[in-house]
């Protein structure tokens, strides 16, 4: 008896010290990976996805590697994978971008419109320049009481214009702007490029800095709000679409 | 190409100064997309998590920061 239960300790012995190192090193890697210990699990499979689109938004040309970027040719096929995922039913777009190049945000903008599946985005943070546009694009939109958004004509920065075909052209590629977010959201064009041209509000330059509930009251964005509101919109987005279909099939 | 940005275009267009640096590159792993950065011992390791699957962030092993095999 004593002699079995000396060999039980002394196999077990050495296995404990090692299984405790091993939790240690794992606890120590996650505190320097991402400074807490733990993420929350969640076991099933999600029908909501979510596009988070942060920094600047890349299109024809790469930035250079100081520049937190979101990339037009990781978005788009993201998009297109959402639109014919099944198992997906809904897309949560993200909103932390301080602009950039105007055709790939507005690809992407016109991407998410033309959605089939119910989306809505939050801006969070800020949506400024071409993430307006994108902001804009979902079925339904919300802004963070804190976030902002800012306004601003399309221009070659720190550059005279120099002839006039160049202005005809940035004029046109603004318009283009415009239009998207005039079609998309309840704001009207009067209103918007009031806003895009008014003075004195930017310190160095012309332009609104549109801050949450002033963004609701213009009519740009749908509702302040967060992530809770967002994800209870979208559920209530596809409850519809699925009433709509039982509908069309009786 | 037209940037439509708040951001001043000397801030996006500044020198930088580590160039020697290795470029993040984009790979797919298992399914899920993920930007990876060769560390100092030559392994990847995980910059960020290109998923829009928001399950995808709750695995363990496609942490940022964490070393692919």
């Amino acid at each position: 008896m004593f002699e079995n239960n000396e060999r039980l300790h002394s196999d077990e012995a050495p296995q404990q010290p090692n299984k405790n190192e091993e939790s240690k090193g794992g606890i120590l890697d996650k505190i320097q990976q991402l400074g807490q210990t733990n993420v929350a699990q969640l076991p099933q499979d999600s029908n909501i996805h979510c596009l988070t689109i942060v920094g600047q938004i890349e299109g024809h040309m790469q930035l250079p590697p100081q520049n937190k970027t979101t990339k037009y040719e990781h978005v788009i096929p993201q998009i297109v994978a959402i639109e014919q995922n099944p198992k997906i039913e809904g897309l949560l777009i993200i909103l932390n971008t301080v602009g950039g190049d105007v055709e790939a945000g507005l690809a992407i903008a016109e991407m998410i419109a033309s959605l089939s599946k119910p989306s809505v985005s939050i801006v969070l943070g800020g949506g400024h320049s071409i993430g307006v546009p994108i902001a804009v694009s979902t079925d339904y939109s919300y802004i963070a009481g804190t976030a902002t958004m800012t306004i601003h004509p399309i221009r070659l920065t720190g550059l005279v214009i120099g002839v006039p075909q160049t202005f005809e052209y940035l004029d046109k590629m603004q318009e283009r702007v415009i239009n998207f977010v005039r079609e998309h959201s309840h704001i009207s064009e009067e209103k918007f490029k009031e806003l895009m041209f008014s003075k004195g509000n930017l310190t160095r330059d012309i332009g609104t800095n549109v801050v949450g509930g002033d963004a609701v009251s213009y009519g740009l964005i749908n509702e302040v709000g967060g992530v809770a509101q967002a994800i209870k919109k979208l559920n209530e987005l596809i409850e519809q679409g699925r009433q709509n279909e039982e509908q069309l099939l009786q | 190409m037209i940037l439509y940005t708040m951001m001043p275009q000397e801030l996006i267009f500044q020198q930088s100064y580590h160039q020697e640096q290795s470029q993040p590159k984009l790979i797919n792993h298992n399914g899920i997309p993920v930007i990876v950065e060769e560390n100092e011992q030559k392994q990847q390791q995980i910059v960020r998590i290109l998923s829009t699957n928001p399950q995808d962030y709750l695995n363990e092993n496609y942490y940022p920061g964490q070393i692919l095999s």
